[in-house]
């Protein structure tokens, strides 16, 4: 397919990627974006180092390899060293989604969106402004390389947004929500269903909350919160690249250790079909579950080709790309937390003598301390959700908040957010999935 | 019926770090194009990344005008204006930058052996043109050098630890060696702070070391929008020609040579604002909101040339694209106002200076917390020692007002947008 230069280790990423993002502000359509690129990645290795090139345009691939080729020292064991022995050349051909969204008109797409600030705007009271966008995503994957590698499979995703920002005198809140699939016929009666439920939740939210006293406070997350805590807390701290040339961190977390209640588990998955579907990464490795919680000892890492070299590790299938603009590196995918045994939220709340409930967020941050920034969040009093609170933070240090989890009920959601995304510096925008059930912590900083 | 074509071409080289070695090497030539056309109070769009046939494309997005999107405002005509803010520069040369990066890292690594360097060089070309069939023609260029820097120190259990970058026109990767010598030189000596107290805290103004969702001076977008203004969506609805922050506080867009990089003169409108500046806040009143011609129009604001260039995107502030990181907004934006020494603002008092602040929060009160990851302890001139991760808390109304002590220099790490606030915050232990 390609002149793969002599010495070198060559692979090609092709994105033939075609979005359509609508907006409508209130019941006015205000943009329609559509996006149909060829986008290609360029790596060459020599041993030593790595050549990228991101360009458009298929006809250039071959010029651009030959061009980074030429800044390359060749190495003609190349095969042989530590980072090109970890990468695979699997084969994979499958075409899922040719009648799917590309399939539909413009006139479609836009329609499929208007019924949603047309059904809402009049019932909202307090409706100030509505955001509605519907992501349209479709992307036909090629994958190549010298050593072999041959993929080609497509994977079409769709996510409905709305913000709606509810006012009431002089308090605002905006409350988001977010639903994805694969199919448009997933915007189902369910979808309308929770978005009036949550017109409800936010409208009465905005009329009543108040700041909490900033201090520790027993709290319990929704699954939404819980996946959002797998991912700052533990999903980052499981990336090897934090790990190469760190022995603190290498000792400090190190897998086997006992930290938490040992039915607990935090799995960071590839391929799951109703989530971001990622049979393979962005260097051709075949994705596989990694436990980085793993019956309460701490699991195994992520990890990319160069990490999996230098740490004498497994490939994970965790290299990752913002898009055809950006070289892989090590990133979650979709992380879940499992489920406990207790039957109802409620049965939580019944044990919380004085604490809070943080339904929603709004962003989060990891590290080892790591923090999230609650959305909408009640007040619990002597096991009652008594009354709508506004928390600006909430922190803690991983393992400390690991161990202090004593309850998950049986329910667990999950929820792929292709909106709010992940940063991880210099990649601030990669779509990731998480989940897990309502959990009870016993101590956590809030303010 | 208009046509117009808005244009981004982006190069980039850039050596790419890990572990505090070049460990690639990467270029990037891309071209977005936004086709347009206008007709009776309604706009087509059609984009593409590469090359396209002009005449396939403007005719997609005539098609487009039956889905009826509104756009009731005249392009710009008649305007001919072509500015380069890389006329003069020495020529990018590729074997220079690599050998001269290379050089640094090296002295880099040998500086900071206990720290692991990540992330990147990046040698930037961006051309901006904004052209139409009735005789508007804006073109720009400007070309710069952005280093980022991520530092993991090798003897903690935290994912970042520190933060180095700037950008200039001028390729002074010296500065971090400076920087490296003078801020991280007691960073071994660990000092605790009263927990709960309140100490000045200086913090730069732009976004190197508040990285990763550093929310410091992200609240604007949102505050000063003028559709939240006049709606009632932000904390400032209802107080334009207000004093609402301390004299010594202004918040300005600028689209000058001195002090913006990679921005181009006009806005995706085409709006041109003469002078290259705007005061949002001056001297702690409340003059205007941002505004594009749509909001201008129908509020009764200044227009204030704040339309982001999203070629993608029909012209305006509409925000299409994904959420969840926070920037500071509108481009081109900076906290401003008269540049005093450090040592002065602070007058003797003990500090703790941002080497990187990591995620926060500010809420629809005004609410404001900055976990910072790691802080140097500043006192008399020196850094005398580091501590340990602390959480920051103030509200917008405190900080920008009673607790701001001014705007310094930033002669640690020069470059545009790269000015230190100081400002009194109360800071926290985070056990």
């Amino acid at each position: 397919m390609f002149n793969y230069p002599k010495g070198l280790f060559t692979d090609v990423r092709i994105d033939n990627w075609k979005e359509s993002v609508i907006s409508f502000f209130m019941e006015e359509l205000t943009d329609i974006q559509e996006t149909e690129q060829v986008g290609v990645f360029v790596r060459v290795y020599d041993g030593k180092r790595w050549y990228w090139s991101a360009f458009t345009g298929k006809d250039r691939i071959q010029e651009k390899i030959d061009e980074l080729a030429a800044q390359a020292t060749p190495d003609l064991d190349i095969e042989n060293t530590p980072v090109v022995k970890k990468l695979q050349a699997n084969k994979y051909r499958k075409i899922s989604y040719q009648d799917g969204f590309s399939k539909r008109s413009i006139d479609e797409k836009v329609g499929f969106l208007s019924r949603y600030p047309r059904t809402y705007i009049p019932r909202c009271r307090l409706l100030s402004q509505l955001e509605s966008k519907l992501f349209l995503m479709y992307n036909l994957r090629e994958f190549y390389s010298s050593k072999g590698a041959e993929l080609y499979y497509d994977d079409e995703s769709f996510s409905l947004v709305l913000n709606g920002t509810f006012v009431d005198g002089e308090r605002s809140y905006m409350e988001s929500y977010e639903k994805t699939g694969h199919r448009l016929s997933e915007l189902d009666e369910s979808v309308d269903q929770e978005i009036f439920r949550r017109i409800r939740l936010a409208e009465e939210y905005v009329q009543g909350f108040e700041k909490i006293d900033p201090g520790k406070y027993e709290v319990v997350l929704s699954p939404e919160m819980t996946g959002l805590f797998c991912h700052e807390s533990v999903g980052h701290k499981a990336e090897a690249d934090f790990f190469v040339g760190n022995p603190v961190v290498q000792s400090f977390w190190s897998s086997g250790e006992e930290i938490c209640d040992p039915s607990l588990s935090i799995t960071d998955y590839g391929a799951v079909e109703e989530s971001i579907y990622l049979p393979f990464d962005d260097e051709g490795t075949k994705c596989i579950p990694v436990p980085t919680v793993d019956k309460g000892k701490i699991g195994s890492l992520l990890t990319d080709s160069v990490t999996a070299a230098q740490l004498d590790l497994p490939m994970t299938g965790n290299a990752r790309a913002m898009d055809y603009t950006w070289e892989p590196m090590v990133r979650q995918r979709t992380s879940l937390m499992t489920a406990g045994s207790v039957e109802k939220v409620e049965d939580i709340f019944a044990g919380v003598k004085y604490g809070i409930f943080c339904d929603t967020y709004l962003a989060g941050a990891g590290d080892d301390v790591f923090s999230m920034t609650p959305g909408r969040s009640y007040l619990i009093e002597d096991g009652k959700i008594t009354k709508p609170v506004m928390v600006n933070l909430i922190y803690a240090r991983c393992k400390d908040c690991l161990a202090s989890i004593d309850a998950r009920t049986v329910e667990t959601k999950m929820k792929p957010a292709y909106y709010i995304r992940c940063g991880k510096p210099p990649q601030l925008g990669l779509a990731t999935a998480d989940g897990g059930p309502y959990v009870h912590i016993r101590s956590m900083n809030c303010l | 019926m208009v046509r117009e074509k808005i244009q981004i071409r982006t190069n980039e080289y850039a050596a790419i770090l890990f572990n505090s070695k070049i460990n690639a090497i990467k270029q990037k030539d891309i071209l977005q194009t936004g086709y347009r056309v206008y007709d009776g109070g309604k706009i087509g769009l059609r984009y593409i990344e590469g090359d396209a046939d002009d005449e396939k494309m403007f005719k997609e997005a005539e098609e487009r005008l039956s889905l009826g999107i509104k756009y009731g405002h005249q392009p710009e005509k008649d305007i001919i204006r072509s500015v380069d803010f890389a006329e003069g520069l020495p020529a990018f040369d590729r074997k220079e930058f690599v050998d001269r990066t290379e050089v640094l890292v090296e002295e880099l690594r040998k500086e900071l052996p206990d720290f692991h360097i990540a992330n990147g060089f990046y040698a930037t070309e961006k051309e901006y043109s904004l052209i139409n069939d009735q005789g508007l023609d804006l073109r720009f260029r400007d070309r710069y050098y952005t280093i980022e820097l991520i530092l993991y120190d090798r003897q903690t259990i935290n994912i970042f630890d520190g933060a180095m970058g700037f950008r200039s026109r001028d390729y002074n990767p010296e500065y971090l060696l400076n920087y490296s010598r003078r801020v991280y030189e007691n960073r071994r000596n660990e000092i605790k702070i009263k927990d709960g107290e309140k100490y000045p805290v200086i913090v730069s103004i732009g976004d190197f070391n508040n990285i990763y969702c550093g929310f410091v001076n992200t609240c604007f977008e949102k505050e000063l929008n003028a559709k939240n203004i006049a709606e009632g969506g932000s904390i400032f609805a209802g107080k334009v020609g207000e004093k609402l922050f301390s004299d010594k506080f202004s918040f300005t867009q600028f689209r000058t040579r001195e002090d913006s990089i990679g921005m181009p003169f006009f806005d995706a409108e085409g709006v041109i604002v003469e002078g290259g500046r705007v005061d949002f806040i001056k001297d702690g009143v409340l003059q205007q909101p941002y505004t594009d011609r749509e909001l201008s129009k129908k509020y009764g604001y200044p227009l204030t040339g704040s339309a982001e260039i999203v070629p993608k995107s029909i012209p305006g502030l509409v925000k299409t694209g994904y959420g969840g990181i926070p920037v500071i907004k509108p481009d081109g934006s900076k906290v401003t106002g008269k540049l005093e020494k450090l040592d002065d603002l602070l007058g003797g008092d003990r500090a703790v200076f941002v080497d990187l602040s990591l995620g926060g929060a500010y809420d629809s009160m005004g609410g404001y917390s900055m976990p910072i990851q790691r802080g140097f302890v500043y006192e008399n001139g020196e850094f005398v020692g580091v501590v340990k991760e602390l959480m920051g808390n103030s509200t917008i109304a405190d900080m920008y007002g009673k607790d701001y002590r001014g705007l310094a220099e930033n002669e640690f790490m020069p470059g545009v947008a790269q000015d230190l606030m100081v400002i009194d915050m109360k800071l926290q232990a985070n056990e």
